[in-house]
C-alpha cells in the first residue's frame, strides 16, 4: 500500500537523499551543500523542508535566516529562500506548492517577516508570482566578460543541431561576419560548404569577413540562440544597436544576403519560408 | 600571500591573510550599509560567505591597502556551471574616495586571477549607480547582461507594517484615525487582519480588530508588498480593485497612508548574497 505524502522539517537521516536531489537539480557537490546549509552560522533544521513519500524524499526547499535592510534605515528579520527542487518523477503534482506552503509556515513560526529570493523573470512569473512574491526594484548590474568563445561556439552548435533536425539546406550559402562585441573576445561566424562555424579571431587569423559588426554581446545572444531572426538583426543594424562601418552599404548588403542570414539565424523562420 | 606594489609605493595589493576576516566585513558594512538589500556582515557571516565557501581559495581574495590601511578588496569563487568554469565575484568593495585607483587595480587582478584559473567567464554584480566601476569594467571588456532579479514575499504583514511605520514616524504627521486591514488568504498563506491607529504623535499597529475603525481596507499580501516596496502606486492598486476601501470616499486617505508606508529604495545585492 502506498503511504500518503508528508511534509516535515529536516532530519539527520535525510542528508544522503537530499544530497542526491540537490546534485541532480543544481549540480551541488556534497561539500557545497554542507557548507551552504549545515555550516551556516544560524543553521536550524527547521530551515529545510522535505516532502516524503514511502520513505523517499521527493521534494525540498530551504531558507537561510538573516537580517536584511529593506530601506536605507530599516533592517528586519528575513530569510533567503532557495534550493527548491522536486524529484522529476513527481513533478506536475503540486509537490512544489505543498513544500512552499510548509516552508513559509515554518519560517513564520521562526519570526521571519519576509522571504527574499532570486529568480529569472520567467520563473518568478510562473512559479513564485502565484505564491505571492513580487519582483523588487533592482539597482544591481551584472557585468560579464567571456574569456574565450567556447560558450558562443556551444550555442552555435546547439542551434546547428536544431537546423539539422529541421533539415535546413545550407548548401550554396556562404557568409562570414566578424563580431567585435563588448563582453567577449572578437569572433567570426562563417557559413561555408553547408556548415556553420564560430572561431575566435586572433592576431594570426586570416579570415576575410563580408561584414564587421560591433556592439553589446547581450544584444546578439538571442540571435545566436535562434530566438530572433534576420529582419530583427537588420532592424538592430539600422537603429545602431549593432554597429557596422558603412551603415547603408552594409544594411543593403545584409538585405541582399538575407537568404544566408536566415539560414543560420532562424531555422524556424527558414522552414516556414521554404 | 603575495605583495605587489601598485601605483605609488604607499599602495599595495596582496591576497588574503589572517586578520582580514575582521577588516574586510567592516569595510563592506561601511561601503554598502546605505543600500536596500544590504545584509550586515559579521566576522562569522563573512567567514562563512566568502572564506569558507568551498569554491573560494585564499589566493582568490585580494586586498588593496594604502599605507597599511585596507581600502578595497574582492572575493572570487570559481565554480562549474553548465559544464563551464565561472569566476564569480562574490564581493567587490572599496572606499568611495579611493574608487578610481582601487577599482582599476582590483578589476585587473580579477581578470588575471580568472585567467590563472582558466575560467570561461567572469560574472560581477555591482551597484548600478557606481559609474566609476562601470567605466573601468567596460574598459576591461565586460559587457552588461540581464540580472537575476530579487523577489520578496511578506509572511507577516502586521509585523512588517509595524516596523515600516515606526521607521518613518515623521511621515505620519498629517494622518489621523484607525485603519482596519483585512489581508485575504493566498495559495500558501492564511488570512490576516490588523489595525493601524495613528494620532497624537503615536502609531500603533495591532493584530485583529480591537477598536472600531472608520476605514476598512481589503487586499492580499502581494498587493500590499507591491505598494510598500514601491512596485505599484497605491492609487493604481485601489482604482484597479486590487485594494478595496470602505467607505469608498476614503480612498484618498488610504492612498495617503499607503504612500507614507512606501519604501522607494532600489536594491543592490552582491553575488555572495545569493547563497
Amino acid at each position: 500500500m502506498t503511504a500518503p505524502q508528508t511534509t516535515r522539517i529536516f532530519r539527520e537521516s535525510d542528508e544522503r537523499q537530499l544530497l542526491n536531489i540537490m546534485k541532480e537539480a543544481f549540480g551541488f557537490s556534497e561539500e557545497f551543500w554542507r557548507w551552504k546549509h549545515r555550516l551556516y552560522p544560524n543553521f536550524t533544521p527547521a530551515s529545510i523542508t522535505v516532502a516524503e513519500k514511502d520513505g523517499r524524499i521527493i521534494g525540498t526547499s530551504s531558507w537561510i535566516p538573516r537580517g536584511l535592510k529593506i530601506s536605507s534605515t530599516l533592517t528586519i528579520k528575513s530569510a533567503l529562500g532557495g534550493d527548491t527542487a522536486v524529484d522529476p518523477r513527481f513533478r506536475g503534482q503540486g509537490i512544489g506548492s505543498v513544500v512552499m506552503d510548509f516552508f513559509y509556515k515554518e519560517a513564520l513560526n521562526n519570526g521571519i517577516i519576509v522571504v527574499s529570493g532570486f529568480a529569472t523573470p520567467e520563473v518568478a512569473r510562473k512559479f513564485y508570482g502565484p505564491l505571492g512574491s513580487i519582483l523588487m526594484k533592482d539597482s544591481t548590474t551584472t557585468y560579464v566578460k567571456l574569456m574565450n568563445s567556447h560558450q558562443l561556439r556551444d550555442r552555435i552548435y546547439q542551434a546547428g543541431e536544431e537546423r539539422s533536425k529541421q533539415e535546413v539546406d545550407l548548401d550554396g550559402h556562404n557568409l562570414a561576419i566578424k563580431f567585435t562585441m563588448i563582453g567577449a573576445p572578437p569572433f567570426l561566424i562563417s557559413l561555408a560548404n553547408g556548415k556553420i562555424d564560430l572561431e575566435e579571431i586572433t592576431e594570426t587569423s586570416t579570415a576575410k569577413p563580408n561584414i564587421a559588426m560591433s556592439g553589446e554581446l547581450r544584444v546578439l545572444i538571442p540571435f545566436l540562440k535562434g530566438e530572433k531572426g534576420t529582419w530583427s538583426l537588420i532592424g538592430l543594424v539600422l537603429t545602431r544597436k549593432i554597429r557596422t562601418k558603412g551603415l547603408l552599404r552594409n544594411a543593403i548588403r545584409l538585405i541582399r544576403l538575407r537568404k544566408q542570414l536566415r539560414a543560420f539565424l532562424a531555422p524556424k523562420e527558414n522552414k516556414s519560408r521554404k | 600571500m603575495v605583495y605587489v606594489a601598485v601605483g605609488s609605493s604607499e599602495y599595495s595589493l596582496r591576497t588574503f591573510m589572517q586578520g582580514d576576516e575582521k577588516a574586510l566585513p567592516a569595510l563592506f558594512n561601511k561601503v554598502y550599509s546605505a543600500y536596500a538589500g544590504f545584509v550586515p556582515r559579521t566576522t562569522e557571516y563573512w567567514t562563512w560567505c566568502c572564506l569558507n565557501r568551498p569554491t573560494v581559495e585564499k589566493k582568490g581574495i585580494c586586498v588593496i591597502e594604502k599605507a597599511g590601511q585596507t581600502i578595497g578588496y574582492a572575493a572570487v569563487a570559481v565554480e562549474q556551471k553548465n559544464g563551464k568554469t565561472e569566476a564569480q565575484v562574490l564581493e567587490l568593495c572599496y572606499l568611495h574616495e579611493e574608487a578610481e585607483f582601487a577599482a582599476k587595480h582590483i578589476v585587473s587582478w580579477i581578470v588575471e586571477y580568472a585567467k590563472s584559473r582558466k575560467a570561461d567567464q567572469i560574472v560581477l554584480d555591482a551597484a548600478t549607480d557606481d559609474e566609476i566601476l562601470r567605466k573601468i569594467v567596460r574598459e576591461q571588456g565586460f559587457g552588461e547582461f540581464p540580472h537575476v532579479q530579487p523577489l520578496m514575499m511578506i509572511l507577516d504583514c502586521c509585523k512588517l507594517v509595524e516596523e515600516v511605520a515606526n521607521s518613518q514616524k515623521s511621515r505620519f504627521e498629517s494622518l489621523e484615525g484607525v485603519f482596519q486591514f483585512n489581508i485575504l488568504s493566498s495559495k500558501v498563506l492564511s488570512s490576516d487582519s490588523f489595525q493601524i491607529e495613528v494620532g497624537h504623535g503615536k502609531i500603533e499597529v495591532v493584530h485583529g480588530a480591537s477598536k472600531a475603525s472608520a476605514v476598512y481596507i481589503e487586499t492580499d499580501a502581494k498587493t500590499l508588498a507591491s505598494c510598500i516596496f514601491g512596485v505599484t502606486h497605491p492609487l493604481r492598486a485601489i482604482l484597479s480593485g486590487e485594494i478595496k476601501v470602505k467607505p469608498l470616499w476614503k480612498i484618498g486617505r488610504v492612498a495617503k497612508l499607503l504612500s507614507v508606508l512606501e519604501l522607494g529604495d532600489s536594491w543592490f545585492i552582491p553575488n555572495g548574497d545569493f547563497g
